[in-house]
């Protein structure tokens, strides 16, 4: 239980009261002559016991009506938060929030929001408590003061586009508490434990933990409302382009529609897209949790160089994920560079470089030797394989920039991998293993398995090998194709492979013993990716069947060629998104979004004749909560306590249960005065029956 | 008279007759009537003559319609010997302040009831005696007639004082041994004393034809224990005091009080003794003219 006045249960001793003057009460006796002793004497003996026992009950009596009038005086309350403790207006109450887009979920019962519900309730909570209270959320560097203010109403606290980083937030606020020196607080995460939002596996909950173990008098508690049973669906698109075919020209697009939650069963759903004032509406059927629609062909302008769209489903329990924005534009130039001094792999590279996906596509692939990097036309290019040095100074400064503008680049080794140099947070190691012949001629022999290859080693009876055994489908340079085929990687065989060594960088694929074949580095746009071996025939199996290495490089020149384009896609709430104020809204509705705020709602904005379109990280749309055992691992099972709301029952978090300690007391002083009452006194008779 | 008695209270109890409540045996004529055939004129019975009665008293009458011979015989009238027996044990100084503000005592109160009945017996003729229980200052006075007798009883009785303890059975015994049989014995007292040693007392008493009152004065507070706060009881007899707290005993005390009225009510159904329960709120004239008024 808590107390808003704890201090006034300092009288709690008082409660002897009734003890000390019942005490008292029997020193005070008077003195009195007598003559029937014997009576006296025989009164003693004989039924003390109901009358001691009613005595004793009056007492207590007393001395609960005095513990209730105390309790109810310091004004408890009754709280579904464990662990509460002692409550005051000396506790600061900061108040995190989290904006993310899946917190808009409303409940049909009420009406409100997951995000409404917890504010209010948590509001009703403050309004009892009293005591400072500071507001941290997303959009604010630091927690600001809203002492008394109507939390739901806020700005500060509507949902936003983009995810919430709950570590951040939280430690954020800790700091404050700390550099503020505001003392004891209590700290209330308004959350629906998202796993996207929480960043289990981020280095910040150890802070954290040590945090609040080291600030005793700061407590931690996390309002999360039930799993939602409400109907929701999120949509989202990939993979826009504008093509032109003959004399025409259309936007392709594919779009996603996933349930976030509620009763998965079949049902038609009604999609609408527009592109460049361009409606069009796609009945999709849903039948399991998501649907995928692939290539969808809606016919432009001829003249149009650029431009925006929109995919929309219907109102459903979460208005926020049922738009989702594109931009696009006409394909740039598939420009690559290879710097290599190996005349085959420079060749074999630029073949794999200069050969679209696309037969309309203009690709050009241009091969420079080592000394020539100097002739690199930054600009213009999307993709540069580096198959050099690691380079340094000036080049290493354009290849960053180049970077940041949404290029990328491929690093294969060499055999003098020059030093200890280091790019992005990478660094080549040491070669291992030895040159096999991986030509179709060299093919001597096969099992079920593999093709075994003849080795040019001379003295080696068993050439080492190193066969790909992991790499990551999801996304990326070796996702899964759009029909859910795998590239053919098992059958990628290295002699040789150069060690890669990073603490940041991820890996994409990796070989039996754990080594990695492909790694992606740490940038916050672009792409960086470090390829342990070259695709020559000595080092590698990769020519044997291309496919993969094309597919690869393809990937990496697309994704290099759209960020070229005068069509950017961006994510909510990215750190890269630096001039957002110069965005200018193209859809009405988005005049509204403050300007140092456009980059956290989802939009579409022109800039320098560039069309953006942001939307919030596809992840939000996951339906993945972490539940509170995973909570508790990285916090400890003391450091926090969670509670559980609902949408739909907006019981408060706490109430002042005073009255209920005021009718106890009179309740006790009722059965006092019952207790208390002079007995039936059995009459004595006097009259003589003789 | 003597200041023990009050003259207007004398006035008001003149008129009211001590009767016995059994023939008794008197040295002289009197009121009451005798286990004996006297000369009165209220005819008692007819027997058989035998000789050597008297011829005097043959019933010639029937003689001549019956032609047998009969004595015809006549009650005795004979004056009583009472003797008053007052409790002179510490308890019996036990009272309570009265609105008036003095005190009056269970002494106090006895005294005047034995003095009234005193006078009341002499004044009717009676022989009156007293008896003062004390263990260490015992009082005795043999019944006797006449007024300088009466002023010696009346004396002894206002010169009583209570205290200490007395052995109230003893004393009733060692009366009813010296007394002469078949006299009004009446005994002031709180009979605070235990009762299996009082019935015997008793019926010693009646077993030698006495006629046995029993005055048995109470204080309405030992009734009630009607105390509102815990008291310490001083022990008017010298026991060790007592604390007592109202809350917790008062009704085991009444309970206790009425089981010993009971026992007292059963002793005097099983001696047949005439008992008369005083409360102490009441006046001495009104529980006087009670036990008169229940003897006429």
């Amino acid at each position: 239980m808590s107390f808003l006045e704890p201090l006034l249960l300092l009288a709690m001793p008082l409660i002897g009261l009734p003890i000390v003057i019942h005490m008292l009460n029997q020193r005070r006796h008077k003195t009195a002559p007598w003559a029937a002793r014997q009576f006296v004497l025989q009164a003693s003996n004989m039924g003390r016991g109901m009358a001691a026992m009613r005595h004793w009950i009056v007492l207590a009596l007393r001395t609960l009506a005095i513990a209730a009038l105390i309790f109810a005086i310091s004004r408890p309350l009754a709280s579904r938060v464990p662990g509460l403790g002692f409550l005051g207006s000396q506790r600061a109450q900061v108040i995190v929030v989290d904006r993310s887009p899946s917190m808009a979920i409303r409940d049909s019962a009420t009406g409100l929001t997951w995000r409404e519900a917890g504010l209010s309730q948590l509001q009703d909570h403050l309004r009892t408590v009293g005591g400072r209270q500071f507001l941290c959320q997303s959009l604010a560097s630091q927690p600001i003061s809203v002492n008394g203010a109507e939390l739901t109403g806020m700005l500060e606290t509507t949902v936003t586009g983009t995810q919430s980083n709950i570590p951040e937030l939280v430690e954020q606020s800790l700091e404050y508490i700390d550099s503020q020196a505001i003392g004891p607080s209590d700290i209330w995460v308004c959350t629906d434990r998202q796993s996207s939002d929480w960043r289990l596996d981020s280095g910040r909950w150890n802070r954290i933990r040590e945090q609040l173990e080291s600030m005793p008098e700061v407590k931690l508690h996390f309002i999360t409302p039930d799993p939602s049973t409400e109907f929701n669906l999120a949509v989202s698109t990939d993979n826009v382009k504008l093509i032109r075919e003959e004399d025409k020209q259309f936007v392709y697009l594919d779009f996603s529609v996933q349930q976030t939650s509620g009763q998965i069963q079949q049902r038609s759903i009604p999609v609408h897209v527009q592109v460049a004032g361009i409606e069009r509406n796609v009945d999709i059927q849903m039948v399991a949790g998501d649907y995928k629609y692939q290539q969808l062909k809606i016919e432009v302008p001829t003249e149009l160089a650029q431009g925006s769209g929109v995919v929309r489903l219907p109102l459903d329990s979460n208005e926020v994920d049922n738009q989702f924005y594109f931009s696009f534009s006409q394909q740039p130039a598939h420009n690559s560079v290879v710097v290599s001094d190996n005349r085959d792999i420079a060749n074999l590279l630029e073949l794999v470089c200069a050969t679209p996906f696309e037969p309309n596509t203009v690709a050009q692939c241009n091969v420079l030797p080592v000394s020539g990097q100097a002739e690199i036309d930054w600009q213009n290019t999307a993709l540069v394989v580096w198959h050099a040095a690691l380079p340094t100074g000036p080049v290493a400064e354009q290849m960053t920039n180049f970077i940041a503008d949404g290029g990328r680049v491929v690093f294969l080794p060499v055999d003098s991998i020059g030093g200890q140099a280091e790019l992005f947070g990478v660094r080549w190691g040491a070669w291992e293993g030895q040159e096999l012949d991986f030509t179709r001629s060299a093919v001597v022999g096969s099992t079920e398995s593999q093709v075994l290859y003849s080795s040019s080693a001379n003295g080696s009876a068993q050439p080492s090998k190193f066969q790909v055994a992991q790499w990551r489908t999801q996304d990326d340079l070796l996702a899964t194709d759009d029909s859910g085929r795998q590239l053919p990687l098992e059958s990628i065989v290295c002699s040789r492979r150069c060690g890669i060594e990073s603490s940041t960088a991820s890996m994409l694929a990796s070989f039996e013993d754990g080594q990695p074949m492909l790694v992606r580095a740490a940038t916050d746009s672009g792409g960086v990716y470090f390829l342990c071996t070259t695709p020559d025939e000595a080092n590698s199996s990769f020519t044997d069947d291309g496919i993969a290495l094309y597919v690869m490089f393809q990937r990496a020149l697309e994704k290099g060629a759209s960020a070229m384009g005068k069509s950017k896609q961006l994510v909510t709430g990215s750190t890269t998104i630096k001039d957002s104020h110069l965005w200018v809204p193209l859809e009405l509705n988005q005049s509204v979004v403050a300007e140092d705020q456009r980059a956290y709602f989802a939009g579409v904005y022109e800039k320098d004749g560039e069309v953006i379109a942001i939307n919030r990280p596809v992840s939000e749309d996951s339906a993945g909560t972490i539940d509170p055992a995973a909570i508790t691992k990285v916090l400890g099972e003391d450091s926090f306590d969670l509670v559980t709301t609902s949408a739909s029952s907006l019981a408060g978090l706490t109430n002042e249960i005073w009255k209920l300690f005021v009718i106890v007391m009179v309740i006790a002083l009722i059965a006092e005065g019952w207790f208390s009452l002079p007995t039936k006194r059995s009459k004595v008779a006097t009259e003589a029956s003789a | 008279m003597s200041n023990i008695l009050q003259p207007e209270v004398m006035a008001r109890l003149a008129p009211l007759a001590l009767n016995a409540r059994q023939p008794m045996l008197g040295d002289v004529s009197g009121r009451h009537r005798s286990p004996v055939r006297g000369s009165s004129l209220e005819f008692a019975e007819y027997r058989n003559y035998v000789p050597g009665d008297d011829t005097r008293r043959l019933d010639w009458r029937a003689w001549a319609r019956s032609d047998r011979d009969f004595i015809k015989e006549f009650e005795a009238d004979t004056n009583l010997r009472m003797s008053v027996v007052l409790d002179g044990s510490g308890s019996m100084n036990y009272g309570l302040r009265n609105p008036q503000g003095s005190v009056v005592t269970r002494m106090d109160y006895a005294k005047h009831l034995a003095a009234a009945l005193a006078w009341l017996a002499s004044q009717q003729g009676e022989s009156v005696g007293l008896a003062a229980i004390h263990d260490k200052q015992p009082c005795e006075v043999a019944p006797r007639r006449g007024a300088r007798h009466l002023g010696h009883i009346l004396e002894q009785i206002e010169g009583l004082k209570a205290s200490d303890e007395a052995d109230l059975a003893t004393a009733l015994h060692h009366v009813a041994d010296k007394l002469p049989r078949r006299s009004l014995v009446v005994v002031f007292s709180d009979l605070f004393t235990d009762l299996r040693e009082l019935q015997p007392a008793v019926d010693h008493l009646r077993w030698r034809k006495n006629d046995v009152a029993i005055f048995h004065l109470l204080e309405p507070s030992e009734l009630e224990f009607d105390f509102d706060k815990p008291v310490k009881l001083i022990d008017l007899e010298g026991g060790s005091p007592l604390l007592a707290d109202p809350a917790l005993m008062s009704d085991s005390y009444r309970k206790v009080v009425q089981e010993y009225l009971d026992e007292i009510d059963d002793m005097v159904r099983r001696s047949n003794i005439d008992y008369h329960r005083v409360r102490m709120d009441m006046t001495y004239e009104e529980a006087l003219t009670q036990f008169l008024l229940r003897r006429m």
